[in-house]
């Protein structure tokens, strides 16, 4: 793999928190058109990596490369304005906005003009299934359709890489189906994506590599099947006496 | 959608043709009064509606448009037309020094330090008979210089000049307010309301959005206060630095409807007469009586709508229409 196709590199990332250290020394990159998982327990660090990738929260130490230019310490608007998008874990709507308004939000990232915004947004929408919803308050919408617009609000900045927040958590076996197809559609529509996910079947059949993390540490990256089978991966996932018994 | 465009042309004709058919320059002073508080909350709905921040300061910016436009007329003879400008553009750049540190205050933190800043402001000008060299009299208050009927130096004799200039007054800041709503800061604005992280995420530069809306949003006020100055031929920092002058921009938007183009007309225009008459028909009994009346009706106008009235007025349209005969309902049009 060469250097060119890596649009983004992580180097030597830390983040401590007061005495807390939530990233210890993270390297990782991505490779155009790649879907990257990320897995790890609860506190493992996930977030907060999409946090410092985003630009939500400024790393201890380490930087952060885009196509060869540094973003560690850019603001998160400017973060978007490059091309990297987010979705959060527990969902943000604009609540006084309709789901095309929520979107709209984004879609004037490149452009001043309400009606460009406006079938920008919708093409956005209509991709992930959620055009006939449109007029919706972000109030009245399932949880399902929560999660997808946190999706069409990132997608309508039209980012090169998409950060995914466990876009699956709480969602129904056919809901989960439903976004494994449309994480796939992303990447085929030319959108790098990252991918934080405890929903381990969604993940192995998505992820070209996968990165686990364990108390802030990288322990593991690979092809999915390989990962798994690790013994630091089973250990921190199901304790050293699972990984004993040998399940 | 071209339905509702005919209202506004009709309130306006009726707005603009009104004074031929007053005569008492009480009741025209009273119109002018509504006119211009009913423009000052326009204003103050930009920064506080918009953008959702409760700011109780903004006599701040009235005072300093107020102040700027009487100093240079009363020094230096400089038309208070030309003073209004520079009153405003003063407001606005004070409102960017007030905003940048008191915008990474959250919730009724940004309220508290605006209330401050205000007082801060008002004590400065009690305690100082000048402010950077020019005479301002301090709590004395100033006198604008008597001209005669002028319109460079805007006084009038006859009140309905005073109130076309409110009435045109309004009719820029609300197109401004139509403009900002409808455009990509609309949106921007109200997304910083609901949550400011998520759209930092989106790419919105919230720092700079609101502050570009905190200065739309004073330099108006400090037009307003030219206004005030010229009407009332006298300033005082009770008064146009007025916490009450604050509270009041802030409650005829709450109660008329917060984000709206029409809500703090309709807050002033309901809210003005019933401050008035509650004060000439009760002040003069019970001391207080009045004010208590007033605040009961503004307790109940919050209690039972809390999201202001102009909602309120909108179903109520809705539902005329419906129950007119001979026009198809939107709903069965569907159907």
């Amino acid at each position: 793999m060469n250097n060119c196709n890596k649009i983004l590199i992580v180097e030597n990332l830390t983040k401590k928190f007061g005495g807390l250290t939530a990233i210890d020394n993270a390297n990782l990159y991505v490779n155009k058109g790649e879907i990257i998982g990320m897995i790890g327990a609860n506190g493992a660090g996930k977030t907060t990596l999409f946090n410092m990738i985003s630009g939500a929260f400024q790393p201890t130490s380490g930087t952060i490369l885009f196509h060869d230019m540094n973003i560690t310490h850019l603001k998160s608007h400017q973060v978007c304005k490059m091309g990297i998008a987010r979705t959060y874990q527990i969902v943000q709507p604009f609540e006084n906005l309709t789901v095309l308004e929520n979107t709209m939000v984004g879609s004037f990232i490149h452009t001043g003009d309400v009606n460009a915004a406006k079938v920008k947004a919708m093409d956005v929408l209509q991709f992930l299934g959620l055009s006939n919803r449109a007029h919706a308050k972000g109030s009245d919408l399932t949880l399902s359709e929560l999660k997808r617009l946190e999706m069409a609000k990132a997608l309508a900045t039209n980012p090169e890489i998409i950060l995914l927040d466990e876009v699956m958590a709480g969602l129904n076996p056919t809901s989960c189906g439903t976004v494994v197809e449309l994480i796939k559609k992303i990447r085929d529509s030319g959108t790098t994506v990252l991918v934080i996910e405890h929903v381990m079947k969604a993940i192995m059949s998505l992820s070209d590599r996968i990165y686990v993390l364990n108390q802030g540490r990288i322990i593991a990256e690979g092809v999915p099947q390989d990962v798994v089978n690790r013994p630091e991966v089973i250990k921190s996932y199901l304790g050293e006496k699972a990984y004993a018994k040998g399940i | 959608m071209k339905k509702i465009k005919i209202l506004p042309i009709i309130i306006l004709a009726f707005a603009v043709i009104l004074p031929v058919f007053v005569s008492s320059s009480y009741i025209i002073q009273s119109l002018v009064m509504i006119l211009l508080y009913a423009y000052w909350a326009s204003s103050w709905n930009i920064i506080g509606g918009y953008a959702g921040h409760l700011s109780l300061g903004h006599a701040t910016y009235a005072g300093i448009g107020a102040y700027t436009s009487t100093v240079l007329f009363s020094t230096f003879g400089v038309s208070p037309w030309i003073g209004m400008l520079v009153g405003g553009l003063l407001g606005g750049l004070l409102s960017i020094i007030i905003g940048y540190p008191c915008f990474k205050l959250k919730g009724s933190y940004f309220t508290l330090a605006t209330i401050a800043l205000l007082y801060v402001v008002q004590i400065v000008f009690m305690s100082e008979d000048k402010i950077f060299g020019f005479t301002t009299n301090g709590a004395m208050g100033m006198s604008i210089p008597l001209k005669g009927e002028s319109f460079v130096a805007m006084q009038f004799m006859d009140k309905r000049y005073y109130y076309y200039i409110a009435l045109a007054m309004l009719v820029i800041v609300m197109i401004v307010s139509n403009i900002v709503k409808s455009s990509k800061m609309g949106y921007y604005l109200a997304a910083i309301t609901t949550n400011q992280d998520a759209a930092s995420s989106l790419g919105v530069n919230v720092p700079v959005t609101k502050l570009k809306a905190q200065f739309i949003s004073a330099f108006f006020t400090a037009i307003g206060g030219t206004f005030y100055a010229q009407l009332i031929m006298f300033i005082d920092p009770t008064r146009i630095l007025g916490y009450d002058l604050s509270l009041q921009m802030a409650m005829f938007v709450i109660i008329g409807g917060r984000a709206t183009v029409w809500g703090p007309v309709i807050g002033a225009l309901m809210l003005v007469p019933i401050n008035e008459l509650t004060r000439s028909y009760l002040g003069a009994g019970q001391a207080g009586l009045s004010v208590v009346v007033y605040g009961i009706i503004l307790m109940a106008a919050i209690y039972f709508m809390p999201f202001g009235i102009e909602g309120h007025l909108k179903k109520l349209a809705i539902f005329i229409r419906s129950k007119l005969p001979g026009k198809i309902s939107q709903k069965e049009g569907i159907q």
